[in-house]
């Protein structure tokens, strides 16, 4: 029973991982706190939803086009929303970002309606191995999530234009001043965190069902997971999504499934006050 | 003649400019409930519909008017002070979650406005009701002890279930639901493996699921009522390798567990409802035929909500009609006397905690099908 509350917890983690990736990369190096993060997750689960169930083709096809078409949204939104507030207040950012997220996900009520759809995946079948039951759909969401987040921690590590990327978070005058384009490297950030909302979107989907207030859920612990890991900080992502995923479990499984949901806050909780820049973050010095 | 002609013509230009008679709604419009809401607005609508092609009530038009609580107290209470000073309703029709409706009671009773509880179900809405101290908040469905009571007995008496866990959803209904049963079922020596509780909307019951495989109850029972949840749960437990009958109250016809069901996943599973669209007594058959004509659609439909939300505004409207004005006293007092017709053919009258007695009903899953086990009297 341990083993499968562990493998449980695992493949849990891999879903709070691959929705936090996006999300920390535009709430770390933009400094945006992205409110309709989760929106653009639930458009990419129902972009999936839109091309399997209303056009019909196959599911995996579906998932580049989904990637694509989020892409796509977060460039236009980034253009016409977000770039026009990065020089103003937090404040109107919050305002914007939150306006986003309702506009989206009222569009989706009033396109697709508040019933939830199932998308189903060739990799949905339950399998069994050792006596631990999975779905290899899950498996595949855990794979995806490792390597997203440990492919972006080498790109914003070792690339000139990550290394771009970071150096916008921490000083855009500087930036300026050695030539890096503020413009693009917002464009860039967003439009990929947006994407792998799409990914996250689509290979989430098959998991639970598509709704237009799913994002709400799920964004609930993934405001936790980021804080926990350290701003921007992928490998934290990550990690803070594995203690999370595997506590979660546990605590379910042999405490009381009542008190799982509170281990996300409490771990916040201490962590913003010890540690406030993150569990696997270093202070940075910001000017 | 003239003179007469004018009088005439005035009368039923006075008829015709009447306001509209207000009735107030609260319903979860938006968020994650939004798709009962969408029901049980329809509901509403058809009874005042009807009403209105008939002429309407005291000579004038019904008009609804529904407010967003996203179902969300705090949301609720704050739609039921609009509709209540704002647009100056004569009755209300609330609330698709219990912690909504008992939130708005005590606004209710202050504002001396009749209530007229569709969807929620918990017993505590009914303790407070009537010589409970509210007599401004009437309920019309049954409440979740009358129903669960019905089913505890069933699964018990007929099924011979010996051991039981629990899932409820942590809000008043998800506990109403799982507290009823057991307060049923431990005293006939039924054993309580395990009982937990999840944030409603969770999707996610991996790690309870593999816990309660563990235990090896008899049946699941379950306090969980969104088909986004159930269809989740039963899916998980398929992942799992789970096989354990469900029972509790959901709703087995959900089209999204349409499949699961038939692939024999849920054999043996039963389940309470405060209605049925497959019962066949009174003028049942005509009215589900109508609202999926009107829906344009057979599956994927709320039917409690669409149900209870159209006898509610039903009886709301009678009482005014019996009041012969908008008072609301008189509204009020009105609905105590009215004794009336269900569409299922039962007559009905609100007992001193002003709550209806209808019958709940017994369903389940039976080779692949789901099946009316019959209805029991609350």
């Amino acid at each position: 029973m341990l083993f499968q509350h562990l493998a449980n917890g695992l493949l849990i983690s891999g879903i709070y991982a691959l929705v936090a990736v996006g999300f920390t990369l535009i709430f770390g190096v933009l400094e945006v706190i992205n409110f309709a993060h989760g929106e653009f997750y639930m458009l990419g689960a129902f972009i999936v939803f839109f091309f399997t169930g209303q056009i019909g083709i196959s599911y995996f096809w579906s998932i580049p086009f989904s990637i694509l078409a989020s892409l796509a949204v977060g460039i236009l939104v980034e253009r016409i929303s977000i770039r026009p507030l990065l020089e103003k207040s937090f404040e109107s950012m919050v305002i914007c970002t939150f306006a986003i997220s309702m506009i989206l996900m009222n569009g989706a009520l009033l396109t697709w309606g508040a019933e939830p759809r199932i998308i189903s995946s060739p990799l949905s079948a339950p399998v069994s191995f050792f006596e631990i039951a999975f779905t290899y759909q899950r498996l595949l969401v855990l794979v995806v999530a490792i390597a997203i987040s440990l492919s972006l921690h080498l790109f914003l590590q070792r690339t000139k234009t990550g290394k771009a990327i970071r150096a916008a978070a921490q000083n855009k005058e500087a930036c300026l001043a050695v030539g890096i384009d503020i413009a693009r490297i917002s464009r860039l950030t967003f439009g990929l965190g947006i994407g792998l909302c799409g990914l996250a979107g689509a290979l989430v989907a098959p998991v639970y069902s598509v709704f237009p207030t799913m994002g709400q859920t799920a964004m609930f612990k993934v405001f936790a997971i980021v804080i926990l890991g350290g701003l921007g900080n992928m490998k934290g992502a990550l990690l803070a999504s594995l203690i999370l995923g595997l506590g979660e479990s546990l605590i379910a499984g042999y405490v009381s499934a009542t008190l799982k949901d509170g281990l996300a806050f409490l771990m916040m909780l201490f962590i913003l006050l010890l540690r406030p820049a993150g569990l696997f973050g270093k202070a940075v010095r910001t000017l | 003649m003239v003179t007469l002609f004018i009088a005439g013509l005035s009368v039923f230009i006075s008829i015709a400019q009447a306001p509209p008679i207000k009735i107030g709604m609260c319903a979860p419009i938006s968020g994650y409930a939004a798709f009962y809401g969408e029901h049980i607005v329809f509901g509403a609508k058809l009874a005042i519909d009807e009403v209105n092609e008939k002429g309407g009530v005291l000579g004038r038009k019904v008009e609804l008017i529904a407010e967003d609580d996203k179902n969300i107290p705090a949301e609720a209470v704050s739609a039921a002070e609009k509709l209540i000073t704002k647009d100056q309703i004569v009755a209300l029709s609330a609330s698709m979650g219990s912690s909504p409706a008992l939130a708005i009671m005590p606004k209710v009773n202050e504002a001396k406005v009749p209530m007229f509880v569709q969807t929620a179900t918990s017993i505590l809405i009914t303790q407070q009701s009537g010589i409970g101290g509210n007599p401004w908040t009437f309920k019309c469905n049954p409440n979740d002890t009358m129903m669960v009571n019905a089913l505890a007995q069933f699964i018990v008496e007929k099924r011979g279930v010996k051991s039981i866990s629990f899932i409820g959803e942590d809000t008043d209904f998800g506990r109403g639901i799982v507290k009823g049963l057991k307060d049923w079922m431990a005293p006939k020596g039924v054993k309580i493996l395990s009982e937990d509780y999840v944030k409603a909307g969770e999707t996610e019951f991996t790690p309870l699921l593999t816990k309660i495989k563990g235990l090896k109850p008899d049946v699941l029972g379950l306090g969980v009522v969104g088909p986004t949840q159930i269809q989740s749960l039963v899916k998980q437990m398929l992942e799992l390798g789970m096989k354990i009958p469900l029972t509790g109250r959901y709703d087995v016809t959900a089209k999204q567990i349409t499949d699961y069901v038939a692939a024999g996943a849920m054999e043996g599973s039963t389940c309470v409802e405060p209605y049925n669209q497959l019962y066949t007594g009174g003028q049942n058959p005509q009215f589900v035929q109508m609202v999926m004509k009107k829906l344009g659609r057979e599956t994927g439909i709320y039917w409690w909500g669409v149900y209870w939300s159209y006898e509610a505004t039903r009886v709301m409207i009678e009482a005014i009609k019996r009041a012969g004005n908008t008072d609301r006293t008189a509204i009020r007092d009105a609905a105590k006397k009215i004794e009336m017709e269900l569409i299922t053919g039962v007559k009905v009258k609100f007992d001193d905690y002003n709550q209806w007695h209808p019958p709940a009903f017994i369903t389940g899953v039976k080779d692949g099908k789901i099946v009316l086990f019959g209805n029991i009297q609350t």
